[in-house]
């Protein structure tokens, strides 16, 4: 207790220098609190479009499929695997997908594009595609010749809804094959690869078209109720599809791209949060430091009254405890009320990057709220108070290295 | 056997810009419990050398010193810490009281180290700043006190645990006549009722004056060392 009491006394012995150093751990622990959650609430944002949109958090589909996708590679009795993943704690919706090459052909031109066959029941319900309609309506199950197209792909072809248009592609046995759809609906994503080149089907006008049959499908997603349920279903899926050709994999290796931009930009925030955190450890260094060495005379003194090394250093320690105690608390109650509000209230960007933010062809929505969470708070204050603790040691380590008669002498 | 304090062929050395400066040379010296010594001399002549080495505060070259039956040298860092806090009381001359504690705070130090109850601490603290005269100040920073009544509290602090030995230098340097009559007075009562050893460093004649014995240093040597006849308490 007269520890604590010296060692709080003590550093408002000096009280604009403590306020200072207070207020720089406080400062370094909201920047890196508020730009940690900022860029996990964009990337979380732009992986669950990203997964929503495309394959699912987890991805059932042939072992081959990621190498060569071909639509011959797919996953028969869809039904009986969607059964069994419904029954996994975590998985939210079951989305089955076809997923082709294909030239689309209209009076004014063709081009090439990719054919997503689809439940509009489940994509209504997950995917931002289906949110962003811009011209007609979403397509319906019992659509039999409708088909969603991408707002570039249309202009290039000169669509519109209601008008025509020839899918040629080839089907499942190789052979070419056609089909004369009309256009039910144009959406506008910001995403220049599916607003230039994607069109949506619904999943049975798919299987007509590639010729595959009522159970089969090229890939099934899953979306989960959230993303720390990953692993787990992955750990409860792959051993009950061991002695099949089918493949459990997570979302990060079926957008490769997309994770690996992902880690490395994770990688460089987190250095630069690092250099922050280093350049702050040396304010607290310097702080702590400066004030053990103006005392030394006072150390002597308590060191002669009979006071232990231990006892002096873990004073030190404690010192800097509080230090970390108070700055981490502000900084974290500062930074975490910021995070906070952009978490609900969304930081807009848009005027700063435009509306067409893109990353590895997923758009980046430019209102971007930050994801504050417990853990995030716990392991930034963890470490921010921990590395001012153990800045600490090196002063309280000095503090006893004097020779007493010197420094009782010097005065 | 009544020695307190031996010291056996002492002698210190100090490096002063690489060369070697001798403080004291060869001192052999007794010290019984309950006596009230000045150690007297010029400056630079050792006394506060001889202080240090008794206080445990510092190692001699050569030779040995012994506090209570501890050779010093033979002590860790650790036990030296002990040594003094359960048998040395110090009196500086620049009364190094702790600026971010009270004057009761102050006091209360070392009892504190010791272990000693709150209740006990606060009964004893009390009683003893109000002997020093500093009733009504407990709640007082060092920067708030005078000089005299700074060192009043160092003085309180250091014989509150009721040490063996206190060691002053120049406790009477700082503080007028009045006040350093009064603080003596109080030194004097302690080692009279409860047989603590005083062992002084200083100029001050009146401390002298009190002294049952005065060892003069010159050269780091002993020059002189008088016992003188004093009333003893009943």
């Amino acid at each position: 207790m007269m520890i604590l009491k010296f060692a709080w006394r003590s550093l408002w012995r000096n009280r604009r220098r403590t306020i200072i150093t207070i207020s720089s751990i406080a400062i370094g622990t909201t920047l890196a609190l508020f730009m940690i959650s900022m860029a996990d609430g964009m990337y979380g944002k732009l992986v669950e479009d990203a997964v929503r949109m495309n394959a699912g958090h987890v991805t059932i589909e042939h072992k081959n499929y990621e190498e060569a996708p071909s639509i011959d590679l797919f996953v028969p009795a869809v039904s009986s695997l969607e059964q069994s993943a419904s029954e996994i704690d975590g998985v939210a919706l079951i989305k089955p997908m076809i997923i082709g090459q294909a030239v689309i052909s209209t009076g004014s031109g063709s081009a090439g594009a990719g054919v997503m066959g689809v439940k509009p029941e489940i994509e209504l319900k997950t995917s931002p595609l289906a949110r962003n309609i811009v011209s007609g309506r979403y397509i319906r199950s019992d659509d039999e010749r409708g088909v969603m197209i991408g707002a570039a792909l249309a202009e290039r072809l000169e669509l519109e809804p209601g008008r025509k248009l020839v899918i040629t592609t080839n089907d499942v046995t190789g052979e070419l094959v056609g089909e004369m759809l009309r256009v039910n609906g144009i959406f506008k994503t910001g995403m220049e690869e599916a607003d230039g080149f994607l069109v949506q089907v619904p999943l049975d006008v798919a299987r007509r078209i590639f010729h595959l049959g009522p159970d089969q499908a090229t890939r099934i997603g899953l979306i989960l109720r959230s993303p720390d349920y990953q692993k787990q279903v992955i750990h409860q899926l792959r051993p009950a599809l061991s002695d099949t050709e089918l493949g459990v994999l997570p979302w990060q290796e079926v957008m490769s791209d997309l994770a690996g931009f992902m880690a490395v930009d994770k990688g460089g925030n987190y250095v630069f949060q690092g250099i922050i955190i280093f350049l702050l450890s040396f304010t607290i260094l310097n702080t702590i430091l400066m004030s053990v060495l103006e005392r030394t005379h006072e150390f002597a003194t308590l060191l002669a009254l009979g006071t232990s090394p231990t006892r002096l250093r873990l004073q030190i320690i404690t010192e800097s405890t509080l230090l970390g105690i108070v700055g981490t608390m502000v900084g974290l109650v500062l930074g975490g009320s910021i995070s906070y509000y952009f978490q609900v209230n969304g930081l807009d960007l848009s005027s700063l990057y435009g509306e067409g933010m893109t990353i590895t062809g997923f758009a980046i929505d430019p209102v971007i709220h930050n994801q504050l969470t417990l853990w995030l708070l716990t392991w930034l204050g963890m470490l921010v108070f921990g590395l001012t603790v153990v800045i600490g040691i090196y002063p309280a380590l000095r503090s006893t290295m004097i020779s007493i008669p010197d420094v009782l002498r010097s005065r | 056997m009544n020695d307190l304090i031996t010291l056996n062929k002492v002698t210190k050395e100090y490096r002063d810009n690489s060369v070697p400066v001798r403080a004291l040379s060869e001192i052999d010296l007794t010290i019984e419990k309950g006596e009230f010594t000045v150690i007297a001399g010029p400056s630079g002549s050792g006394k506060s050398t001889l202080l240090n080495l008794i206080g445990g505060l510092d190692r001699p070259t050569e030779g040995t010193v012994s506090v209570d039956g501890n050779d010093t040298s033979e002590l860790s860092r650790s036990e030296l810490s002990i040594l003094r806090l359960n048998r040395i009381g110090f009196v500086f001359q620049a009364y190094n009281l702790i600026p971010v504690l009270t004057a009761y705070e102050n006091a209360e130090y070392v009892l504190m180290l010791q272990g000693m109850h709150l209740s006990e601490r606060k009964k004893l603290i009390l009683g003893l700043l109000k002997t020093v005269g500093l009733e009504g100040l407990e709640n007082r920073y060092p920067r708030e006190l005078s000089g005299g009544q700074q060192q009043r509290v160092a003085i309180a602090r250091a014989i509150a645990p009721e040490p063996r030995l206190v060691l002053a230098d120049e406790p009477t340097a700082n503080v007028d006549t009045k006040t350093s009559a009064s603080l003596l007075d109080l030194m004097e009562k302690l080692n009279h009722e409860k047989d603590v050893t005083f062992l002084f460093s200083t100029h001050d004649p009146e401390v002298m004056e009190r002294a049952h014995r005065i060892i003069t240093l010159r050269d780091g040597r002993v020059a002189q060392d008088v016992h003188r006849e004093q009333d003893v308490a009943p």
